[in-house]
């Protein structure tokens, strides 16, 4: 048997090596297929399938490439040449794709860490939108006003992420000035009430609405209320009208910019004026 | 009220009239209540009417139900109770041929309202909906109001007040007669409490109603239990 496993096939390989270089590489392909299902299990709700897909396949076929590679010596396969002249042009590489590498790495930050999610509604590099797809080197948002947007990752990675949508509920906020005639006690109750029927204000946490400021023109009452980030937007454009319309309806009215002027008995008025051009004419 | 309908019938529903009719060629489905729809299906098909999770209405942003409770319950270390509470009715109408069933309507006549369950960074947003607590099953419209059986177990080693509960629409299993009806388990534990479903009707001779989420056949990550962290 000993005999068998050293006799030599061709320069110095024996079979024992050969067996040795199979083993190396069907253990890798058992690793590497392990490795496969373990990501595919582990990020099948984390990451969208293109991108999963693409993460199985670089990490099955690293895997490979190097079982192979270091058992390569074994089969008589000298890989000190290779390494050099593949080390040089890795340096070239490297500095040509330091931008892509710096993309891929932050992707896959992005992908691991989920700052975001598809579908998110963010702000990240002074662009607002949805985001539409994470890929490996770049995410694509689009904007409100329907435009596509590709940013590299990573930008994405090094800049501040607003994430809308992140948490369940978010709170807008609205001054509303009444005039100083009109019964603040009266405007909140009916503030209060447009807000109770609405069904996405929320329960809980509660909303606020209490006199703020006594203004230059109008007594300002700051209406705070919590909504479930899904429909923030609409339930915020909505409401507004609804508690002027609300206000109307009980004559409470949003007033102008006004300045009242008073005038000292007698003096400024045109009969004061006239009384005085006429003594300056006695004068004279 | 609930149940399958020949086409071709009109019904009734509180403040909703449901009708299916044949206009000019046309199968058409029609509901007049706070506002119209009118829909045309391919075929003159069976109309089912069931209650359906009470999450849909008036856009499924949440699949909770948040029930606040009039009076809280105070329950003793490691004891058992039974009591009866409401839940909101959500009408949902089904065409069905053969074996094949699918959603073409749902509705409500209760007025709707959501809250929060925890804080605004962590915690589902629920359905809310305030109920009394009774010791039998109580009369209800059954437009409005289904009965839900709850067990409630305290299993921690103190007394335990409940003030609210939050379930699950996922796993959700309600039955019909001339109300609807839901059978749920509730287990206080010293970290909080654990909800969930058990498909048995609360009297005999109810009916079991289509579940919306299996129907869509979507597929549920989520477990059985919802854990309710967030405070009793």
């Amino acid at each position: 048997m000993t005999d068998i496993l050293s006799y030599t096939v061709y320069g110095e390989v024996t079979i024992s090596d050969i067996l040795v270089f199979v083993f190396v590489v069907v253990l890798s392909l058992v690793v590497a297929r392990l490795l496969r299902t373990n990501i595919r299990r582990m990020l099948k709700d984390k990451v969208a399938a293109d991108l999963l897909n693409v993460l199985e396949k670089v990490v099955y076929y690293a895997v490979i490439v190097t079982g192979v590679i270091s058992v390569l010596p074994q089969v008589g396969i000298n890989l000190t040449g290779l390494l050099v002249a593949g080390g040089i042009v890795g340096l070239v590489i490297g500095f040509a794709s330091q931008s892509v590498v710096a993309n891929l790495i932050s992707g896959l930050f992005l992908i691991f860490e989920r700052p975001v999610k598809i579908g998110d509604q963010i702000n990240v590099v002074d662009i607002s939108g949805f985001v539409v797809d994470i890929r490996i080197l770049s995410t694509i948002v689009r904007t409100y006003d329907g435009i596509y947007v590709r940013i590299p990752n990573e930008k994405v990675f090094s800049s501040e992420i607003t994430n809308f949508v992140a948490n369940p509920a978010r709170r807008f906020e609205y001054t509303v000035g009444i005039s100083y005639s009109d019964d603040a006690e009266k405007a909140i109750t009916v503030i209060k009430n447009v807000l109770e029927e609405h069904p996405f204000v929320l329960k809980d946490p509660s909303s606020n609405v209490y006199v703020t400021d006594l203004g230059s023109s109008s007594v300002d009452i700051i209406v705070r209320a919590w909504v479930p980030s899904a429909v923030w937007y609409e339930v915020k454009s909505e409401l507004l009208w609804k508690i002027k319309v609300e206000l109307e309806k009980i004559g409470i009215v949003i007033p102008f910019p006004q300045r009242v002027i008073h005038f000292a008995e007698g003096k400024g008025t045109p009969e004061a004026e006239a009384e005085k051009d006429s003594e300056a004419r006695v004068d004279t | 009220m609930f149940g399958s309908h020949a086409f071709g019938r009109s019904i009734n529903l509180f403040n909703a009239e449901i009708k299916t009719y044949e206009d000019a060629g046309l199968y058409l489905y029609h509901r007049i209540s706070d506002h119209e729809i009118t829909k045309v299906l391919s075929s003159a098909s069976n109309l089912i009417i069931h209650p359906v999770e009470p999450v849909t209405q008036p856009k499924e942003i949440t699949h909770y139900l948040l029930v606040e409770l009039k009076k809280s319950i105070f329950l003793a270390p490691q004891s058992t109770s039974r009591y009866f509470i409401t839940f909101p009715i959500e009408v949902s109408i089904y065409i069905s041929i053969k074996k094949n069933i699918e959603q073409i309507d749902s509705f409500t006549f209760t007025k709707p309202k959501y809250t929060l369950y925890g804080t605004p960074a962590h915690g589902p947003i629920c359905k809310f909906w305030k109920s009394e607590v009774y010791s039998k099953i109580p009369d209800v419209n059954p437009y409005l109001e289904g009965v839900m059986k709850v067990k409630i177990q305290n299993t921690s080693s103190g007394w335990a007040e409940l003030q609210k509960m939050v379930f699950n629409a996922y796993y959700m299993k309600i039955f019909y007669s001339n109300f609807a009806c839901m059978n749920a388990v509730v287990k206080i534990q010293n970290n909080g409490a654990r909800t969930s479903f058990v498909e048995k009707p609360i009297s005999d001779g109810m009916k079991k109603a289509l579940e919306l989420y299996k129907l869509r056949k979507i597929p549920i990550v989520e477990k059985e239990e919802f854990v309710m962290e967030w405070g009793l």
